[in-house]
């Protein structure tokens, strides 16, 4: 049970420690085999040469895309945005690089309630734990911390009887 | 203070070992080639040795043959790092003489757990 005004440096049953990486240019074949490692993470997180973080894709993402590609009958229904046909026309060569959004992200001295913050403003479902260099060090999942704080506080958490 | 050998070629296995064990009393160094970390090993005779299973050009279970193979490591502890965490792959690296496994990612608390019980069980060379 960790309190979410827990710095990140001291969550050591949350934080995750050398998370799903790949590089701009890698495709979506790298984009998969990367985010199937890692099913807590349910992104993988895109660095530069120095390990610095640019961005990161989302599973979800990637679950549409390779619904396009893969089952086009089965997706027909969906809605395709101008973006996403742009992106489709690349099919699996897509790279990390045109998927990416900016990434929810924290420093080691941040504490876990900012993590959490910072995921609800980006609607993502994990932040990347930057050291105090800038480097990607890991990453924590909102989940995880979400569930973690409900053992920790359960009667804050079941809503009023009405 | 125990020391943790680690091969691996990405620093940022390196950084993450180090950001989890140094604080907890456990030094760690590092080699990026299965070459160096062998020599490394068989010079300093760490406590524990955590090898990654993909080492770039060079193949992480032959590496972990090599250590056991060779009297002057083969008492040493080998945690094997793997982003593979399938059935095969971990039974790989089992029949390679490795002692454990840890996947990556890992949480501090799950790595330092791991090293410390190999550390208990290991007899001093």
């Amino acid at each position: 049970m960790t309190p979410l005004s827990t710095a990140v440096a001291d969550a050591d049953a949350l934080l995750h420690l050398v998370p799903p990486v790949v590089s701009p240019h890698d495709d979506v074949r790298a984009l998969v085999r990367t985010v199937a490692r890692d099913p807590l993470a349910r992104c993988a997180f895109v660095v530069d040469g120095a390990g610095k973080l640019l961005g990161t894709v989302p599973v979800e993402e990637i679950d549409r895309d390779l619904l396009m590609l893969l089952a086009p009958g089965v997706a027909a229904q969906e809605l395709v945005t101008p973006r996403q046909a742009a992106r489709l026309a690349h099919g699996l060569d897509e790279t990390a690089q045109r998927l990416m959004r900016p990434a929810a992200s924290v420093g080691l001295h941040d504490t876990l309630a900012t993590a959490v913050r910072r995921m609800a403003e980006r609607r993502q479902e994990c932040a990347a734990v930057l050291d105090d260099g800038g480097a990607l060090l890991g990453y924590v999942a909102l989940f995880e911390l979400l569930a973690d704080a409900l053992v920790s506080a359960p009667a804050a958490a079941t809503p009023a009887a009405g | 203070m125990a020391t943790v050998l680690l091969i691996d070629d990405e620093a940022r296995v390196g950084a993450a070992l180090r950001f989890a064990l140094q604080p907890r009393g456990i030094a760690v160094v590092q080699e990026t080639s299965a070459a160096a970390g062998i020599a490394r090993a068989q010079q300093d005779a760490p406590d524990c040795i955590l090898l990654d299973v993909d080492l770039g050009a060079d193949d992480g279970l032959a590496a972990c043959r090599a250590l056991k193979d060779d009297a002057r490591t083969a008492h040493i502890p080998v945690v094997m790092l793997t982003g593979m965490v399938d059935a095969a792959s971990t039974a790989r690296g089992f029949e390679a003489g490795a002692d454990d496994y840890v996947p990556k990612p890992f949480t501090p608390r799950e790595l330092h757990a791991r090293i410390t019980a190999h550390l208990r069980r290991t007899p001093t060379a």
